[in-house]
């Protein structure tokens, strides 16, 4: 019956300050005492060597216990002048993470010579076998003289075929610890290049970004001179494509909008008339709600959702082309991408947000009716004469005016993030999150500008 | 004990089923698989036996379901019928315990190499050492590396993404990362397609060599009539829903199937056959 076999090599600790063996150390007395006198120089665990032979007999059997998990194990045994590691059990990735502790430790006062005896192990796997090559070209780069006791050379073939790719491994091995160091010598000047660094990435991130801004405009002008075209020959027109996305951006938003809008106008409404209702003023609830939803809240709103639903569905569609190389099948066969599918996809956004963002104001006033008609008693028919009385038909047209350029800024980032992916899974959810955020971003600047210029000429 | 197997597979290159090696030698056993996508019949009543260390090829028309036979041995598609035991496991009855260890034995090519695009080509090799192993970063770079140039990757090819590698090299990556847990058994969806030539026959080699230094058993779906000629022991056809015919190409191509026939006397299967005269076929075992 095969010992159980340590994890790390007890046997070491003799040349060892002694944390490198506590977790290992059985406790004393476990086995039978017993020395070989070859190595009665080592202090501890004699225990553990007294029968290499069961050790080894056990190893040698075909393979480790079935009802243990296969374990490795290494001895130090001091031979005069030699150092010999006899590892035992099973050598393999699975395993192996206990030898690469123990050996080291082991070989720390190494001797001028060094024999590592596979004679007990059971299995080697490439991962053991290049462990044990890594192994010898560190000792024999240190000047030890080292040899490898297999005999029958069971392994050798493995041995042979787990070399570390040499020149690629010093190679890289070089590369990179000099990349290293170029940063941490220079002690000096530390601050000064972790704060040129730091100049040197906001400046790469800011061009990055005007780049992209850049890429932006350019690619709206792509658009601009297509889409410029199909205006002046219609047969070019996809109108299947254009229907189609017009279903998807537009009649498949119309709940969440309406839904959305609806609550929107209960809370403008209730809350203005709770603050108004301190002045008596109550009855202005509906002015405050007339201008507030038609010039704003519905456009918002509408337009938020939009990017969220919109921009993000464009850039997943185009980014999975991308990936896919459909896009460039697609020019590889004449074909222009943004004919295809980015005019039909911006369009039908142009098209349905206006009758969105209309049908949102039409909810959004029904929900503060509603709200109304709860805070105030104000019934159907008096808020619609008040509302009458006291709407103008310019609110509703500036809320309207904004919503075809909002419509092709959302639109257009949509489709610009998918043009922008790789062949690789994170880019197109990366880039989705960007386009939406971008999208939202550009609604909310073009919204405030809208508003100053509004402003400036008095509308 | 690499002679042993060899002496195995040498006796029983005949064509006929394995079942003389006794049960010890198969390492994947199908038994009356059955697969139906509603209702179509993919396979009825399939047997197949892959036996440790062979090189076993699966060739049938497109559409014949070599894929989805792949699939159902890997457990990606259960069957609807029949039984798979690999390594002696019977996988639809297992735990999933007892499933993943086995799981971690075999290594898998796919098609397209089926990288994780995220990582670069050095940490995928190292992906299943990362998971599955306790090993230091330092030593799982190094045994990433071995199986890199095992496969046959370039140096300057280790820290790039899987998306700037060539179809071939993303191949070859993806073989190094079936390979980095050791495997018993790789299965390898179409290992040459969309490969040249000569890209083609250094991976037969490859693939050659890994079988007999690493002692694998190798299963691998192909179209590629000099893969099948240069590394295949035995050739499994899989027509008429189910395998056919199982031998090696000399036995095959003495049996009148009409399609085995077709397969192997049109005229790529001759010129392949020129190239490999059946005494070398042999010989290279």
């Amino acid at each position: 019956m095969p010992l159980p076999l340590s994890r790390t090599s007890p046997e070491t600790s003799s040349d060892l300050p002694g944390n490198a063996c506590k977790e290992a150390a059985p406790p004393a007395g476990t086995f039978p005492a017993g020395a070989r006198e070859d190595d009665t120089d080592l202090r501890l665990d004699e225990g553990r060597r007294g029968n290499p032979a069961a050790v080894r007999g056990g190893s040698g059997s075909s393979a480790a216990p079935p009802e243990s998990p296969p374990v490795s194990s290494v001895r130090a045994v001091r031979e005069a002048a030699v150092l010999r590691l006899v590892f035992a059990g099973v050598l393999t990735a699975e395993t192996l993470h206990a030898l690469e502790k123990a050996v080291p430790d082991a070989l720390r006062n190494a001797p001028a010579a060094v024999v590592l005896d596979l004679e007990g192990v059971a299995r080697l796997d490439t991962t053991g076998a290049l462990f044990l090559n890594l192994t010898l070209d560190g000792l024999r780069r240190a000047g030890c003289s080292c040899v490898l006791h297999d005999s029958g050379e069971r392994f050798s073939r493995l041995l042979r075929i787990a070399r570390p790719p040499a020149a690629e491994t010093t190679a890289n091995g070089q590369a990179r610890p000099e990349g290293d160091r170029g940063q941490r010598d220079a002690p000096a000047g530390f601050f000064v290049g972790r704060f040129v660094g730091m100049l040197e990435r906001a400046d790469a991130e800011l061009l990055a970004r005007l780049r992209a801004v850049g890429a932006l405009v350019g690619f709206f002008g792509a658009f601009l001179c297509v889409g410029g075209g199909m205006i002046r020959h219609p047969g070019r027109i996809r109108f299947t494509s254009l229907v189609f996305h017009m279903e998807q951006c537009g009649l498949r938003a119309v709940p969440i909008v309406a839904l959305l809008t609806f609550l929107i106008g209960m809370v403008v409404a209730y809350m203005g008339a709770q603050q108004l209702g301190m002045f008596g003023a109550q009855d202005f609830a509906v002015n405050l709600l007339e201008i507030t939803v038609l010039r704003e809240m519905a456009v918002l709103i509408t337009s938020i959702v939009a990017a969220g639903r919109t921009a993000s569905s464009f850039t997943a569609q185009i980014g999975a082309m991308t990936a896919n190389e459909e896009t460039a099948a697609l020019l590889s066969m004449g074909l222009d991408p943004i004919a295809l599918l980015v005019v039909p996809r911006v369009s039908a956004m142009i098209l349905c947000l206006p009758m969105l963002v209309f049908l949102a104001d039409i909810t959004a006033l029904l929900g503060g009716a509603c709200a109304l008609y709860f805070s105030l008693d104000m019934d159907l028919q008096a808020f619609i004469t008040r509302f009458y009385a006291v709407a103008k038909l310019k609110h509703l047209v500036v809320g309207l005016v904004k919503t075809p350029f909002f419509a092709a800024a959302i639109a257009l980032v949509g489709c610009f993030h998918g043009f922008r992916a790789t062949r690789n899974a994170e880019s197109v959810g990366f880039l989705t999150t960007v386009s939406v955020v971008q999208a939202i971003f550009l609604v909310i600047l073009l919204d405030a500008l809208f508003a100053l210029f509004f402003t400036v000429v008095r509308i | 004990m690499v002679e042993e197997e060899r002496g195995n597979r040498g006796e029983t290159d005949d064509g006929e089923r394995g079942d003389r090696n006794g049960p010890g030698d198969v390492v994947v056993c199908l038994r009356g698989v059955c697969n139906r996508f509603g209702d179509h019949v993919v396979h009825e009543n399939l047997d197949l036996d892959i036996r440790r260390g062979e090189i076993l090829g699966l060739i049938g028309n497109s559409g014949a379901g070599k894929s989805v036979l792949l699939r159902s041995i890997l457990g990606l598609r259960p069957p609807n019928a029949g039984s798979v035991r690999i390594m002696g496991l019977e996988m639809d009855k297992a735990g999933e315990k007892e499933k993943n260890a086995v799981r971690r034995r075999w290594g898998v090519l796919f098609q397209d190499g089926a990288l994780f695009s995220s990582l670069s080509v050095e940490e995928n090799a190292a992906f299943p050492l990362r998971e599955f192993t306790r090993l230091s970063p330092a030593l799982q770079r190094e045994i990433a590396r071995l199986k890199l140039s095992l496969a046959g990757l370039p140096a300057s090819a280790y820290a790039t993404f899987p998306g700037e590698l060539s179809g071939g090299m993303r191949k070859r990556a993806g073989l190094a990362r079936a390979l980095a847990l050791d495997p018993d058994i790789l299965f390898l969806d179409e290992p040459t397609a969309g490969l040249d030539p000569l890209s083609a026959a250094a991976f037969d080699r490859l693939i050659r060599t890994l079988r007999d230094d690493l002692r694998l058993t190798v299963c691998l779906v192909t179209h590629d009539l000099d893969t099948l000629y240069a590394v295949c022991d035995r050739v499994a056809v899989l027509a008429d829903k189910h395998i056919c015919a199982v031998g090696d190409i000399a036995s095959l191509l003495r049996m009148d199937h009409p399609w085995i026939q077709e397969y192997f006397n049109g005229p790529r299967g001759r010129a392949a056959f020129a190239q490999a005269a059946p005494g070398n076929v042999r010989r290279t075992m």
